[in-house]
């Protein structure tokens, strides 16, 4: 029978991402709750999926077998641990928490309750890192030497909430929105250990908008730098033994492969997903079937805790940059 | 003191919160249209609220309270003048002391020589259009209302996040290796640096003046050719090996590019450009560039045109004149466009 599921958080990730996948495959729910503190952003989901609707987590009167967290980034842990002791398994949008303690303390709860706990790290299911992952781990470019990553845009990104720009916002800048998915994705293809060297940003009494950040990928240095603010070069460069590998991080439908000869050859990667599935969609059926145990997620607390763990670093130990108007 | 600034997500209204944020003896609210445009101002742990300013209803209760506003908001010029003149109304209603409109240059259009605020209006296009307009409304409403009006009329406005004429320009000399653009760039540049532009935003909310609504222009202290400007940005930027353009050949590129330009807001070039792959897209990209390196038919006018906006008005009015000189902003800018990955 199908199970309930609660879409914690309507704003606009729930509104791009969740609500068409979950409209597209109302069968596989039973009743579903819409929860988010805003009016607005309850009746805009409503009309995408009909479902009842409640302000908080605590008003939804069913019991919920599933729940998908959508929320701003600080309210993922006490939400998550409220689903899990309702007994429900969870789909926590990334990053899936702000701080490595809420991480471990959450795969702890999922443990002792039974439950599943499964990421959004849309990353992990592009085509490119399946195939760049397939390649790496068959040992044909060789040993990692180097990673240059360069990410950045005027941000457009239609935030309901204000939420992850109040003076109280605790990371939520550049470094967790999008520094989460660089990190996620390199670790998803490498599996390294990481170790931080340094990192600059210019979060002086806010999130940040502009970092940069130099950390070690089993001791290869990896150079990522990222923007809010202005259009980024806009390249992920892989460095190996062999060859260089390279893509453009926003249209990432072929990649380049330098060898050792100087020669480049651009590869078409393939769209993964049967039935031409979107992410949405694939995140959804997986986390649907990790909760019948038919397969694992394609995100874990386990596999995403290092990642969670650099990220803590970045942010303790990071500087900002001078503050001097005009400069920065 | 209180101010709110509205339209605080663009660049003006950025740079305006990150001078005030510097003073003890201001207290603000940076009022944004889209959370998108909270990234500047949020870093600084700036307070903001989000607000549609064609509601009156979601602005009003932010007035009370309140001595200042500016505005810095660019509305489309055809709803710019009656939207503005919304908001002063709702100022006035508030009992707000003050109100500080940004208008432009451009309501000056292609006058020659040294311009002054006692000079009428003759704009050449629908922006300069929309912005007379609205300063007529603007003066009009004004002397029937307690809230002191201040117009300020800035030229180019440069310095760090400014996209038309830092961050456009750095992008052009790099990919274009201008040195200088030749007889096309001998006109007068009239640069001010944003932070010179905030500090008189702030003087005209803050200072005593005489009662009665003011026009100021608002200008840099050097007068220096857009070739120099090209010329010393390439300079310290360090690009190699720079060539000054046949002055033919650049403008017969500009008018390919200006067709490229208005072909490239039909829907049908835009899903091409979605949909293709390989040669196709490269072909796309070549036409980007094209459309980045030459500029449009105004902006080759404003490069040649031999004008200067006196600012003796609003230092007598202000007490303030701008300051930062022409070699410190292009040294400040090119520093920030490293820092921000733009070169």
């Amino acid at each position: 029978m199908p199970g309930n599921v609660a879409l914690i958080g309507c704003g606009a990730i729930a509104r791009a991402f969740y609500l068409p996948a979950m409209a597209k495959h109302r069968a596989l729910f039973g009743n579903i709750w819409l929860v988010d503190p805003a009016d607005r952003a309850r009746s805009t989901a409503a009309s995408i999926l009909p479902g009842h609707t409640a302000r908080h987590l605590k008003e939804v009167l069913d019991d919920i077998d599933l729940a998908i967290i959508a929320t701003p980034n600080a309210s993922h842990f006490p939400l998550a641990s409220e689903a899990l002791s309702r007994g429900a398994d969870v789909l926590i949008e990334k990053p899936f928490v702000i701080y490595p303690s809420e991480g471990r303390r959450l795969a702890e709860t999922a443990a002792a309750n039974s439950r599943v706990i499964a990421i959004n790290q849309t990353r992990r299911l592009s085509p490119i890192a399946r195939a760049l992952h397939q390649r790496i781990e068959a040992g044909e470019f060789g040993c990692l030497t180097s990673i240059v990553h360069r990410e950045g845009a005027k941000q457009t990104w239609p935030f309901e909430s204000g939420a992850g720009f109040a003076p109280s916002a605790r990371r939520t800048g550049v470094i967790m929105d999008i520094g989460v998915h660089v990190i996620d994705f390199y670790h998803c293809l490498l599996q390294p250990s990481w170790t931080f060297v340094s990192a600059v940003h210019d979060g002086f009494e806010g999130p940040e908008g502009l970092a940069e950040i130099e950390i070690r990928a089993n001791g290869s240095p990896v150079s990522i730098r990222l923007s809010r603010y202005f259009k980024q070069e806009n390249v992920a460069r892989m460095t190996f033994e062999h060859a260089e590998v390279s893509f453009n991080v926003y249209d990432a439908k072929t990649y380049s492969v330098k060898s050792a000869s100087s020669r480049t050859i651009s590869v078409p990667v393939k769209p993964v997903g049967a039935n031409n599935e979107t992410p949405a969609e694939q995140l959804l059926l997986n986390f649907l079937a990790a909760s019948e145990r038919r397969e694992p997620a394609f995100c874990d607390p386990a596999s995403s805790m290092p990642v969670i763990d650099i990220l803590d670093e970045i942010y303790r130990s990071a500087r900002r940059y001078p503050a001097t108007l005009g400069y920065v | 003191m209180r101010i709110v600034i509205l339209g605080a997500g663009g660049f003006l209204g950025g740079t305006v919160c990150e001078e005030i944020y510097q003073r003890n003896d201001i207290q603000q609210l940076a009022c944004i249209r889209k959370w998108a445009s909270a990234v500047r101002l949020a870093r600084r742990g700036i307070e903001i609220r989000r607000v549609d300013l064609e509601d009156m209803d979601s602005l009003s209760p932010l007035l009370a309270g309140v001595d200042a506003v500016v505005n810095t908001s660019m509305p489309p010029p055809s709803r710019e003048p009656e939207l503005v003149t919304n908001i002063y109304h709702a100022c006035n209603q508030a009992g707000v002391r003050r109100f500080i409109q940004l208008s432009s240059a451009a309501v000056y259009g292609n006058r020659t020589g040294e311009v002054s605020e006692s000079m009428s209006p003759a704009p050449l296009d629908d922006y300069g259009r929309g912005k007379v307009e609205m300063e007529r409304r603007l003066l009009e409403a004004a002397n029937r209302s307690t809230t002191q009006l201040c117009i300020l009329r800035p030229s180019i406005i440069y310095g760090p996040f400014s996209s038309a004429w830092t961050v456009r320009y750095v992008e052009r000399i790099v990919r274009g290796r201008w040195r200088t653009l030749g007889r096309i760039g001998e006109g007068t540049c009239n640069l001010v640096h944003a932070r010179d532009v905030a500090r008189l935003v702030i003087a005209a909310a803050t200072a005593d003046t005489v009662p009665g609504p003011h026009v100021l222009n608002v200008n840099g202290p050097d007068v220096v050719s857009w070739n120099e400007y090209i010329e010393c940005l390439g300079d310290a930027l360090g690009v190699p090996d720079r060539v000054t353009p046949n002055a033919a050949l650049f403008c017969g590129t500009a008018i390919v590019a200006e067709i490229l330009r208005s072909g490239s807001t039909s829907k049908w070039v835009r899903a091409l450009y979605r949909r293709s792959n390989g040669k196709a897209k490269s072909v796309m990209t070549g036409a980007q560039d094209v459309t980045l390196l030459y500029p449009p038919r105004g902006e080759l006018d404003l490069l040649a045109r031999k004008v200067h906006y006196s600012t003796e008005r609003a230092t007598q009015v202000l007490g303030l004149s701008p300051s930062i000189s022409f070699a410190e902003g292009v040294r400040q800018s090119v520093k920030w466009c490293r820092i921000h990955g733009i070169v």
